[in-house]
């Protein structure tokens, strides 16, 4: 959640880069759903049941190190305490993430994919390659 | 790990939770940041 605020807060910069933001979603339309009320994100929530794009980004299976090590129990520990709430997961917990940074010719020009939930690459480590160009 | 900075992007077709669909030529000419979630917690 940190990553997307971080972004959020970058919402004006976003708009002048012409950086569009989507957020894509492994779980079912309910949980979407309702991660979506409960953020208050306005941001689009794609929904790939399928996994495919997944799969295509080598976003693959998690290591249990990765879920349940020092720098997990960290993160939800920092989460807890800003007020964050968590959920018990009901969905594939293994299932990694990561960011993709796409340009507007269709080339992807920043994939990082996560080692574990706070693993996203820097707000401005982004912003940088858009302003690159 | 296969990364695919500098390959073209996957060409993707999905709905988004307001029922719309969105691909990936609809972002042609702007970029565009895919946030692959983990699960939704």
């Amino acid at each position: 959640m940190a990553h997307i605020t971080q972004l959020r807060d970058q919402e004006a910069e976003l708009d002048r880069l012409n950086l569009k933001v989507v957020v894509v979603t492994f779980e079912n339309d309910y949980f979407a759903r309702q991660y979506v009320g409960e953020t208050g994100l306005d941001w689009p929530v794609l929904i790939d049941e399928s996994r495919e794009s997944y799969r295509y980004y080598d976003m693959l299976t998690a290591s249990f190190l990765d879920l349940w090590g020092p720098r997990s129990w960290w993160v939800y520990g920092k989460e807890l305490l800003k007020g964050q709430k968590l959920h018990r997961a009901t969905n594939d917990v293994h299932q990694r993430g990561g960011d993709v940074l796409i340009d507007p010719d269709g080339v992807v020009r920043l994939h990082h994919v996560g080692q574990g939930p706070a693993d996203r690459p820097a707000v401005e480590t982004i912003l940088a390659k858009v302003r690159q160009g | 790990m296969n990364n695919l900075t500098g390959k073209p992007a996957f060409s993707f077709n999905l709905p988004d939770t307001n029922g719309a669909t969105h691909q990936l030529a609809d972002y042609r000419g702007s970029w565009l940041l895919m946030m692959f979630h983990r699960h939704l917690g």
